[in-house]
């Protein structure tokens, strides 16, 4: 994966960022980005490593911001102890989908976790519980930021860096340990891995819960982030975007997820004086970037910036 | 009674239109591997081609040809732009294509034609009662034309020259190839025809409901649980269970719950997955 | 000498054209694309038709100055995330006093920080939900018409006018737009007519966009309802009476707010919608500053007006009118004091009153019957 360099560079820029904007527009970007990336770390466990190309990621990150509204907003729940429960959710839906389509081929395991995530959806517009269209309004942050006087936007910032940085060591420590080599055998050759021994379906099962587990935990960021949810929160839209970002940003690297998420994240904040081609726009880098630089466009940096050190003298 | 009849016309007339978008996804997918997500995007591509014409004195009839034609030319420029480049590589990477030119497809429909929809007058207003339901004309000409566009890709598929080719090439394109049947070709051919069954849809969709930029989204979704449901290849199967889905859904709505329309046809698939996961026509050959 | 007059008179020429070029900015997050862009099309020309009525009277004058008013919008794609950006955005780096929004979607994310952020902003919204004025916040303020005030009196309304016609059933059975304002309006209307005793038939929804209803309408028909009740804007209400009618549905509708005879006629010939019941409010009420605005919209979003149009061309006056008697452009919680003085004005389309401590606004909401072309009965 990636050389250590890399993360004291990360940590540093992150911890920096409030430093060189300083303004709360700034610093709304950077954590919303950071709880993307939470997401697309969760669904990279599914895609990148395991080859399980998932679109339901979308629904369960849903879901853990549902299952935070509800109990903090409806229930009087302290937002820490929602957390678990959303992510017991998600990874009980996530087993499920896992046991009903792990052992569909290709094609149809992508489209099976889109029915997925649209039952998931249709759910959420429906069941009392959720209130429907209206949502869930006047969800409070949590009470720990009142801690950390002044700037409410700078001290969410950090509580999300600090969660990311969690999350980050969890999946460093996930994909690198045993678990995660036999995840990217199945992925590149499954045939010899079985005949390796290795219990496939047992493997994948838990890679997608795992994947669904980090998904909710953004999920429940999220809610409170924003103050407000509603059933497009687990829409497939989100699933589709954190499919792209990672085949743009680059699968197995947390280079390749962030440039993902600055993709789809930031990008577009910054095309908005391009308002009307954004779409146009968008699409374009989509399809350009799929035909040009098919491993991600972070594999492609890494290759650019290889090539200019080994013409140094 | 007369509310079964109701219904069940309902479910045929959904399901008819769902059916044709499965069957021109099922044809593209069978044969190429591609999930043409942006099928949908073809179809309102279409639609807003014939509301511009039937706004321009064409008559509607005239209308959707040169709709299907516009239909399979972006088929093809498509075929050549976007997805040749894309040969051979994995499927997440082509979904992701598809989305993206789904994308470049709302987007440029919004900026040529504005965020409002456009109204399309059917050509033959009115309605008349079968059996006691109430259907009106242009439900009927949808439903013959699904019949008419369907027969003939079967006809097309079987007894004409590119047709076989078409089919050889899915079954094994190595033979194919081996035979002398450019693959860069047939590709182009096969999703243009895909493409014009999909214009089809939208063309005949558009007086019954408005044209707008987004109008394909929901079609694309259904007809890919219907394809998986149909299994790999099938592209009667797709009409078929396109039909099913149709039905299933205004049964489902009547008699049981409106609100979880959408869920009646997941929940099929789930049944689908678990009992026959190659799919209720799922075959080893790729076209059939 | 030449030389020193010609550049004294640039610089004078220069100093006017500053003091004329002072701008007040008021922020707009609103949907401009996707798939509710018509609606935010419809808000945001509102908006505009205030911004140049505004500033061809000369801009506004505020403590002494004049300022040129300029709408700062950003889209928020329906979107939640990008809206609490937007809103961002256009504190940071604007330092708006004041922003006006439609739905929820970017009003609630909006108010999670207009008290915290640097500078504070007032909040006008339209927003559907309830809980818009639960949240302690004081600088918010709701335009629009909030179910869950009138529609108690409304539904006595109705059962009174149904009394009055000599109706011998009245079920009514209802299709709900999947939006939040479909939702509340529905539950609202359910709430309020079983209180009054009612009978209430079935419910089915739609998303905005669908095009097919006949599933949903035969549902709705098997009980064999009265009337069927369709909220939403008439281009969506147009459809549903269509594919009702052909499915053999002889009752009548009741429509919301949103869709009003007038516009309704573009889409339906008027014998197919006789007898509608439409909601009426001060929007109606065919007054000169309506048509006014009427004339001066066409020219800006060159269609006819909605009620959502009346409301961006609202949201802004008022908050133009409250900078005015407030004597600042930058002071939020004097601008947030002023607004109750000055809701009463011709600019108040609506007819939007009674602003109160919690943001809460107050409007009359009666029903109204559609007879035929030109003949349209009040039920108050």
């Amino acid at each position: 994966m990636e050389r250590k360099s890399l993360w004291v560079w990360l940590i540093v820029f992150f911890a920096l960022v409030p430093l060189f904007s300083g303004s709360d527009y700034h610093l709304q970007l950077a954590t919303q980005l950071l709880i993307f990336v939470i997401l697309f770390i969760g669904v990279d466990i599914a895609v990148g490593h395991a080859g399980l190309v998932s679109v339901a990621h979308g629904a369960l990150f849903g879901v853990g911001a549902y299952a935070t509204a509800i109990l903090t907003v409806d229930h009087g729940l302290n937002f820490w102890l929602s957390i678990p429960v959303g992510i017991a959710l998600a990874a009980i839906f996530g087993l499920l989908i896992g046991i009903l389509t792990l052992k569909l081929a290709g094609h149809y395991f992508v489209i099976a976790t889109m029915a997925f995530a649209l039952l998931i959806h249709t759910a959420a517009k429906n069941l009392p519980i959720t209130h429907g269209e209206l949502g869930i309004t006047n969800i409070s942050k949590p009470g720990v930021l009142g801690l950390f006087s002044g700037n409410q936007a700078l001290s969410f910032y950090f509580l999300m860096a600090i969660a990311t940085l969690v999350v980050v060591v969890v999946y460093f420590w996930l994909m690198r340990s045993a678990f995660g080599r036999r995840l990217r055998a199945i992925r590149d050759n499954p045939l010899l891995a079985d005949a390796l021994g290795i219990d496939i379906s047992t493997a994948k099962l838990l890679a997608f819960v795992a994947s669904a587990s980090i998904a909710a935990f953004a999920g429940s960021f999220h809610a409170v982030f924003l103050t407000y949810i509603n059933p497009a929160v687990t829409g497939y839209e989100l699933g589709f975007t954190a499919l792209m970002a990672l085949i743009i940003g680059g699968r197995t690297t947390l280079g390749g997820i962030i440039v993902g998420a600055f993709i789809f994240a930031i990008l577009p904040e910054m095309l908005r004086d391009a308002e009307q081609y954004r779409l146009v726009i968008m699409g374009a880098i989509l399809i350009v970037v799929v035909q040009r630089a098919p491993a991600g466009i972070y594999g492609k940096l890494v290759d650019w910036a290889g090539l200019i050190r080994k013409r140094r003298p | 009674m007369h509310d079964f009849a109701q219904i069940l016309a309902n479910g045929l007339m959904a399901g008819a239109v769902y059916g044709l978008v499965a069957v021109s996804l099922a044809l593209v997918f069978g044969v190429l591997e591609i999930p043409q997500f942006a099928f949908g995007a073809h179809a309102m591509i279409a639609a807003y081609a014939l509301a511009y014409l039937t706004a321009n004195e064409f008559s509607y009839v005239t209308a959707l040809v040169l709709s299907m034609l516009v239909g399979m030319g972006l088929g093809a420029i498509v075929q050549y732009l976007v997805f040749e480049p894309l040969r051979d590589k994995p499927h997440a990477t082509l979904f992701i294509a598809a989305f993206g030119l789904l994308l470049i497809l709302q987007g440029l429909a919004l900026l040529v034609f504005g965020p409002n929809p456009m109204v399309v007058e059917p050509p033959i207003a009115g309605a008349v009662e079968i059996m006691g339901a109430r259907v009106t004309y242009q439900r009927l000409i949808i439903i013959a034309g699904v019949f008419v566009a369907v027969v003939g890709l079967n006809l097309f598929l079987t007894k004409t020259r590119l047709g076989s080719a078409i089919r050889a090439a899915g079954q094994n394109p190595f033979g194919a190839l081996v035979v002398g049947v450019s693959p860069r070709k047939i590709a182009m051919l096969t999703m243009a025809v895909g493409s014009g069954l999909a214009a089809l849809a939208g063309g005949l969709l558009a007086p019954i409901s408005q044209v707008y930029p987004t109008m394909g989204d929901f079609l694309v979704l259904k007809a890919f649980i219907i394809v998986v449901m149909a299994g790999m290849g099938s592209i009667n199967g797709a009409l078929i269970a396109g039909l099913f889905v149709g039905i299933t859904e205004s049964f489902g709505s009547a008699y049981f719950s409106p609100h979880m329309r959408d869920a009646y046809s997941i929940i099929f698939l789930i049944a689908v997955l678990i009992f026959k996961p190659s799919g209720v026509f799922g075959k080893a050959g790729r076209v059939g | 000498m030449k030389l020193k007059t010609l550049f004294q008179a640039a610089l004078l020429s220069c100093a006017t054209t500053l003091v004329a070029a002072q701008t007040v900015q008021i922020g707009v997050p609103a949907i401009q694309s996707g798939s509710m862009a018509q609606y935010g099309a419809n808000f945001v020309h509102g908006v505009n038709t205030a911004v140049q009525q505004a500033n061809a009277a000369g801009g506004i004058k505020v403590g002494g100055n004049t300022y040129k008013v300029e709408a700062v919008y950003c889209d928020t794609q329906a979107d939640s995330a990008k809206a609490a950006a937007c809103g961002r955005r256009l504190s940071s780096q604007n330092k708006v006093a004041a922003m006006i929004m439609a739905t929820s979607i970017e009003t609630f994310p909006i108010i999670g920080f207009n008290t915290t952020s640097n500078p504070p902003f007032v909040v006008v919204s339209s927003s559907a939900s309830n809980k818009l004025v639960h949240s302690d916040n004081p600088l918010v303020v709701r335009y629009w018409y909030n179910t869950y005030s009138f529609m108690p009196g409304l539904t006595a309304k109705f059962a009174e006018a149904f009394k009055k016609e000599g109706r011998k059933s009245s079920k009514i059975a209802f299709m709900q737009s999947e939006d939040e304002y479909g939702k509340a309006w529905v539950d609202t209307f359910i709430d309020g007519w079983k209180k009054v005793g009612g009978e209430v038939g079935g419910m089915s929804t739609w998303v905005i966009g669908t095009t097919d209803f006949y599933p949903q309408i035969t549902s709705l028909l098997r009980d064999k309802p009265d009337l069927i009740a369709v909220p939403g804007v008439c281009a969506q209400v147009a459809p549903i009476m269509k594919q009702s009618r052909e499915l053999g549905f002889t009752g009548d509708f009741i429509v919301d707010l949103a869709c009003d005879p007038a516009e309704l006629g573009k889409f339906v010939k008027p014998d197919q919608y006789k007898n509608t019941y439409f909601l009426g409010s001060q929007w109606n009420v065919d007054s000169d500053a309506i048509k006014r605005f009427k004339e001066q919209y066409g020219k800006i979003g060159k269609a006819e007006p909605t009620a959502i149009s009346a409301d961006g061309y609202g949201q802004l006056m008022w908050v133009l009118k409250a900078m005015e008697k407030a004597g600042t452009i930058t002071d939020a919680a004097k601008i947030r004091q002023a607004m109750g003085d000055v809701l009463g004005g011709d600019w108040n389309l609506l007819g939007i009153s009674k602003l109160q401590p919690s943001g809460e606004t107050v409007a009359n909401v009666f029903p109204r019957r559609f007879f035929d072309a030109g003949k349209l009965e009040n039920l108050n």
